[in-house]
Order: C-alpha cells, then structure tokens, then sequence
C-alpha cells in the first residue's frame, strides 16, 4: 500500500469502490454529518451519463438524499480528459474539478493532487 | 443452487429505472461477437490476464490437476483436467487470474439485489437477468419468484433459446422481456451463432401472443451479419406488436475478456458503431442503444 493516495474526505480511496454508485451512496449515507463536520462526499461522472441517462442519475442522487445524504459533490468529466489536461495542460484552461468543498481550475493543481483526482472512480 | 457469473449494481441499460443485473451461467448460443463469453459454460471459467502475468508459474506450481502449463513463457490452461479448485488465483501474485462463476442460493442472490431496492422504488427500476441465458437453469424460477414475492420489477434479457416448458413457466415472474432478435434467417442464426431457431421463434410468437406489449425487441447490430437485414428484423417484430425496438449498435468491448479465456475474438478489427450511424432507423417505437 505503500505511496498509495489516502482516500479524500469521506470517500473510498481510489480503486477501492467496486460496487458501483449505489453502494457507494448506501455507505456515505450511514455516516452522521453531525461527527464529520462538513466533510465532504464526492463522485465523478461521464458527460454521456449526465446527458443520456439523467433521469436514473437524478433517481440515484434523490434517494441518497431520502436516505439522510447530506451533500454530494460532483465532477464531470470525461474518460481521458484529465489525463490529456496533465500532458496538455493549455487545451484545458477552464477545465474546473471538485476538490475539498471549492472549485479548482485542475491545470492549476499540484501534479500529485491531479494524480489523487485521476484515481477516484469515473461512473459512465 | 444456482451458477452465477457477476452481479452489476446500478445497471442503466437494461430495463426502465436503476436496476441490478444478475449474470447467470450457460448458454445455449456461442456468438462470435459475444461480450460476456465467459458466461457460456455452467462451470466457472478461468481468465488469464497476460498483461498482469510475470511467467512466474507459481499458478502451475499450485494446480493439482496440471490444467496448467507454460510453453515459451506462455501460459496455457486446459480447461477439461481444471477442477475449478482455485488454488491458482489464490498463488497468482500479480491477480492476473480470475475465476468467474459461483454457485449462490436465490436467497443469497436476492439478498445483494435488495441493497438498492430504494433507488428502484425512487427510479421505477428493479431486478434484470441476464448472461449466457438467464432462462436457461431450471434454478432460475426460484430466483424469479421470490424476488416477484419481495415486489421487485423482473426483467430478463434473453435469446428465447429455452424449452417452451421452461420459457411459459418462468413468464409467469417477468414483468418485461428484453427479447435478443438477431436473425429471422434460420440457417443464418443457426449456422452462426449454434442457436435452435424453431425454439427462439416458438417462444417469440408465444409471449407476443399473450402480452406483447411486455416484450421490447433487441437487435444487436452486427456487421457482415445482420446489419444488411435491419428493415427485415424491424419489421419481423413489428408484425408481433412489441412495446419498443432497441438496436444495439456493435461494440467490441468484450475483446479483453476473449484474450482472457485463450480465444481468439473474430472481430478485434471491428470499431465501435457509432449510435448516428443507426439513426436513420430511429422512431417512436425503435431507439438506438438499450436503455
């Protein structure tokens, strides 16, 4: 495990999320956003989903929030965007990510913090 | 019990709403552009990633069958001396091996599908079965029924390639069928993809006669195959008064999954179809993609 990213906030660190977005929402649901104290919960999604698929990504985040959700923070993206933004960094100038509560221009991050935002799991 | 290869949560294509789809094992068909080829036999399968694979043969070390061997630092599996032990996967350092099947109760199934019954509620989704052909174990009933017992919407993506007997029974817990019609060609289908076409369209003609508008017909687009024929399948379930046409436009995404059971996909040269290149098939009643 060793260099491997720490998981951001209330999030499961990259790779481990294997059951889809549903059980990611199930987990960060159980959590009381009373101990937390405004961590926060974060999930990617493609551009194909949001736009083809809206009406289940909506169900999907409508019952996270039934079920106690307090927040939910959402980057989307697509499949080798941000890897292209890392080598091509003038192609993305208003390419702006989710990173611990505030909007970042991700050509302006730190590399390693690019790196931790490549790692989270991209829903498609 | 029944032989299960994969359970997929928030699943967005296979029926109305978020649903989760349950791979089962066995089918009767072996289509070439199959994705999911490690769904045909009922036994688990054993997949081999050579990209994951440092030849260190600590997997032919563990196998107490000697299903394993290497020549020229190739690896090679024989899958009629494997027992399915797993004795490999546990040696393989590198998780270049997997194996892919369990048997579970349909208690135990159901279980995993109950974790997302509030999205279903939420989305009007629910439970899908699919493959292989998910008809095909005679199990399969007593995983429909309870989940039609626990209220869940039943959805079944199948070739229609099952007895009569066993079709009509299973029927009776599917709310939906998401029915495969790749060819009307007997020859062609037979020939093609091993499939028994007198029983497909026996199945076919039976449910469209009862309930017709509980059947979504399924086209997977496929070059060189029945791509030349689109009108003619169209119309074929037109004439049976299916609720909606769903064309599949090709895609070779199954080709990593080939190269990890050791055989050789017949269309690793084929690009993905784009979805425009289907839509001048599009209308009311025929979608492109399945939804």
């Amino acid at each position: 495990l060793s260099g491997m990213y720490m998981n951001p906030a209330n999030n499961p660190q990259g790779g481990a999320a294997k059951n889809g977005p549903t059980a990611c929402l199930n987990s960060l649901a159980k959590f009381d956003a009373k101990y937390h104290a405004g961590s926060v919960q974060n999930m990617k999604f493609t551009p194909r989903m949001m736009k083809e698929d809206a009406a289940k990504v909506k169900a999907l985040w409508r019952t996270y929030f039934h079920q106690g959700g307090p927040q939910l923070m959402v980057t989307v993206v697509d499949h080798g965007m941000l890897e292209d933004a890392m080598v091509h960094p003038e192609k993305y100038p208003d390419l702006l990510v989710r990173v611990a509560g505030y909007s970042a221009v991700f050509v302006d991050l730190d590399k390693e913090v690019q790196k931790e935002l490549l790692s989270r799991t991209l829903y498609d | 019990m029944i032989n299960v290869s994969n359970i997929e949560r928030f699943a967005t294509h296979d029926g109305p709403g978020i649903r989760t789809t349950v791979f089962l094992k066995g089918c009767p068909l072996h289509c070439p552009w199959c994705a999911n080829p490690e769904t045909w036999t009922l036994q688990p399968v054993l997949l081999h990633d050579a990209r994951k694979c440092t030849s260190c043969k600590r997997c032919m070390q563990a196998c107490r069958n000697q299903a394993i061997t290497f020549s020229d630092g190739q690896f090679h599996h024989e899958s009629s001396n494997c027992q399915h032990c797993g004795a490999c996967v546990d040696a393989c350092l590198n998780e270049a091996l997997v194996l892919n099947g369990q048997a579970m109760t349909a208690e135990e199934i159901l279980k995993e599908v109950e974790k997302d019954r509030l999205y279903y509620e939420e989305s009007q989704g629910g439970m899908t079965v699919s493959g292989g052909e998910p008809l095909l174990q005679e199990e399969a009933i007593d995983l429909l029924r309870a989940a039609k017992q626990a209220g869940l919407h039943t959805a079944a993506e199948t070739t229609g390639c099952v007895s009569p007997q066993q079709f009509r029974a299973t029927a009776e817990y599917l709310d939906l069928f998401l029915f495969d019609v790749k060819h009307i060609n007997a020859e062609k289908l037979r020939t093609v993809t091993g499939a028994d076409p007198d029983l497909i369209q026996e199945n076919f003609a039976w449910i469209t006669a009862q309930r017709s508008q509980d059947v979504i017909a399924r086209i997977p687009v496929i070059p060189d195959f029945n791509e030349a024929d689109l009108e003619e399948l169209i119309g074929y379930a037109k004439a049976h008064h299916v609720k909606e046409i769903h064309l599949l436009p090709f895609h070779p995404l199954g080709k990593a999954k080939w190269d990890r059971l050791g055989k050789r996909y017949a269309y690793e040269a084929e690009p993905l179809m784009n979805k425009e290149h289907l839509q001048n098939y599009a209308e009311d009643q025929v979608r492109i993609g399945g939804q």
